[in-house]
């Protein structure tokens, strides 16, 4: 951690918000997270790529899938449950005709795959090898609606060391391990995906969850169960951060109920390099923007220069184990 | 599309369950098709972490800016807040999203069918149709203190036809049973706009197949982003697959889609 000196007023101050994960370099730690934001056309009138760090693709795999029946969608207290089972045109209609249209504008893309089975991941890793725009895959296990979301690697370690060793392989590009909230061996799958080889650790997804709709006395959703993102899971999601951050020497990523700039730093304080915005977008697509804002005023009131000034300094095992590895 | 903070000018509750409030905006208005349709931030409701999609029933234009009018049925948590709220209030609004109707031929005919808060994108369209098109105007509900803005309905240029379940105003019965008389009447060959609950829609369809006449319908479906991008909004289409409300409708051509 290179020591700066530090300017008297904090007002003239110009925090440096480049993130450098490592394996990616991205302009400001934020990134918005799988499934919201599509494949980034969809927004482009209200959030311009260029003033973000990156974005994640939606959840895509190697044959396309019309999602789940409706309703998908259900609002919770502060919250969300979602089930729209990976909709997704398949990774072929992705790269020859989604990748070439995007104009990143210095935004990184990762793209989120997800599978059924170990051949499928493989295939798909073996072939966004090829493609040049592509920053890094986050490899999901974790997706709660569907069989094809990869679950049944997330919530095991060896499972999930024998999945990301083989991915790892297939592919140059780094890759990223999306973590499920829904184990208590969050910890330990991490663990495995650092030993795997995976660049980084991304948590988390959602919740398992479900709601009754009063009116026809059913379940909200007509998958029954749902993944539960917003407000409502940023405290949970935050402890999985920092007891991860605490056990693992790759870069972890916070996703989880993050909608404003205090959100984003709370995450970072505990450990996080890098950050997630997801549902916050629904509420207003102006949120990752402000979230960008935020994190520079509070550098600037604290007068950090830079966002490792701050990163895990409310972690005392994150601490420890940097001190250890720069030594 | 554009987002934009603006303030409540008016709200006023024509009953227990409906309400009408008046949104100003600086910028947001222009360009507004029948059809298409808002989120609207429920303001001082942060708990409630969608927005609320609804279609306006009017666009004005005013000194500087828009007026835009929402006639809204009071539902659950955030159209019950939104019904408490007064005039100076702040709220957010995005928009214009989705694709709205799309017009008949030049000099074609247009039938029009509004059923409850269906009333709004129909009567945006019937204000614009007026003026080139011969327009007849169906609307329903269930009783006389359920059918709103009627002076002005009565206004349009336009053939009206008025009705309830109860009789209280207008023919009575269901909408669609009035219409299918008058369409095999009239005959001519003209193009249905339909906006209302989903069994009128269904009655609507089935006159438009049996008398092969082009329907257009708008659909709605719980949503998330209303952008298109979180695919929360999905409706079956005839080829199997899905369409989102929110980008590739509201309004669809019924015949491409299972109602
Ligand atoms: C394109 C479109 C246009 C619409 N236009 C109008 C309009 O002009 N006037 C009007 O009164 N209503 C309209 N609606 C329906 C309106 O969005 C819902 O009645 C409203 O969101 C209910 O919110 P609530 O908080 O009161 O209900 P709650 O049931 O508490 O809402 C919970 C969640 O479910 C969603 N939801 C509930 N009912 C519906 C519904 N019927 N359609 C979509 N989402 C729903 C809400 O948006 C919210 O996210 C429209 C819906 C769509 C899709
Ligand atoms: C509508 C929706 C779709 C999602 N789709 C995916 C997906 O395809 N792949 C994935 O890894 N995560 C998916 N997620 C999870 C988010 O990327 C994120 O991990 C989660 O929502 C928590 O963050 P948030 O509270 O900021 O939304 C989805 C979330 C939502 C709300
Ligand atoms: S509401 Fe998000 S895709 Fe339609």
């Amino acid at each position: 951690m290179a020591k700066r000196k530090v300017t008297t007023s904090n007002r003239k101050l110009r925090p440096d918000l480049n993130c450098d994960l490592g394996f990616m370099q991205l302009r400001n730690p934020l990134l918005i997270a799988s499934g919201t934001f599509g494949y980034g056309n969809e927004y482009a009138e209200l959030v311009p790529l260029n003033k973000l760090g990156g974005f994640v693709s939606k959840g895509t795999t190697l044959k396309p899938r019309v999602g789940n029946p409706t309703p998908r969608i259900w609002e919770t207290a502060s919250g969300v449950l979602n089930a729209i089972g990976l909709q997704n045109p398949g990774l072929d209609v992705f790269m020859r005709h989604v990748l070439p249209g995007l104009k990143l504008k210095g935004c990184k893309l990762v793209v989120n795959v997800a599978g059924e089975t170990e051949e499928e991941y493989v295939e798909m890793a073996r072939r966004l090898n090829f493609a040049r725009e592509v920053a890094a895959l986050e490899v999901n296990i974790s997706c709660p609606n569907v069989a094809a979301g990869g679950i049944s690697f997330g919530l095991k370690p060896k499972a999930a060391g024998e999945l990301l060793t083989k991915v790892v392989k297939a592919t140059r590009k780094p890759v990223i391990a999306k973590l499920t909230p829904n184990t208590s061996s969050y910890v330990k799958v991490a663990l495995a995906a650092q030993s795997a080889g995976c660049a980084a650790v991304s948590l988390t997804n959602t919740f398992l969850g479900m709601a009754i709709n009063l009116a026809t006395e059913r379940p909200a959703l007509a998958n029954v169960r749902g993944g539960l993102s917003g407000p409502a899971i940023k405290p949970l999601a935050l402890h999985q951060v920092y007891e991860v951050a605490a056990a693992v020497d790759i870069p972890v990523i916070g996703i989880g109920g993050i909608s404003t700039g205090q959100d984003a730093v709370e995450f970072m304080l505990a450990g996080a390099a890098a950050i997630q915005v997801g549902t916050a977008l629904m509420s207003d697509p102006r949120s990752p923007l402000r979230v960008i804002d935020g994190i520079k005023d509070y550098m600037k009131e604290r007068g950090y220069h830079q966002l490792t000034d701050f990163i895990g300094k409310a972690n005392p095992g994150y601490l420890r184990r940097r001190i250890k590895l720069e030594n | 599309m554009i987002i934009e903070d603006a303030k409540i000018v008016s709200n006023e509750l024509f009953s227990p369950e409906y309400g009408l409030i008046g949104i100003a905006t600086e910028k947001l208005g222009k360009d507004f098709k029948a059809g298409q349709f808002l989120q609207m931030e429920i303001p001082g409701r942060p708990d409630l972490v969608l927005r609320r999609p609804m279609s306006p029933l009017r666009i004005k234009k005013r000194k500087s800016g828009w007026l835009i009018e929402v006639l809204y049925k009071l539902c659950g948590a955030g159209t019950r807040h939104l019904a408490g709220l007064a005039p100076a209030q702040d709220i957010s609004v995005l928009g214009p999203l989705g694709r709205g109707f799309r017009a008949p031929v030049k000099g074609g005919e247009a039938v029009l069918v509004a059923g409850g808060t269906g009333l709004g994108p129909i009567f945006m369209l019937a204000e614009k149709l007026c003026s080139k098109h011969k327009v007849s105007f169906y609307y329903g509900a269930k009783c006389a203190a359920e059918i709103h803005i009627r002076s002005e309905i009565e206004k349009l240029p336009a053939k009206i036809v008025l009705c309830t379940d109860d009789g209280s105003l207008g023919g009575k019965g269901v909408v669609t049973d009035i219409l299918s008389k008058q369409l095999i009447k009239n005959g001519g060959n003209p193009c249905i706009y339909a906006c209302g609950p989903v069994p009128m829609l269904k009655a609507v369809q089935k006159l438009a197949v049996a008398q092969g006449l082009k329907l257009q319908v708008s659909l709605e479906e719980r949503m998330g982003c209303g952008m298109g991008a979180c695919l929360s909004c999905a409706v079956k289409s005839a080829d199997g697959g899905y369409r989102m409300v929110c980008k590739d409708g509201p309004v669809f051509n019924a015949d491409e889609m299972v109602l």
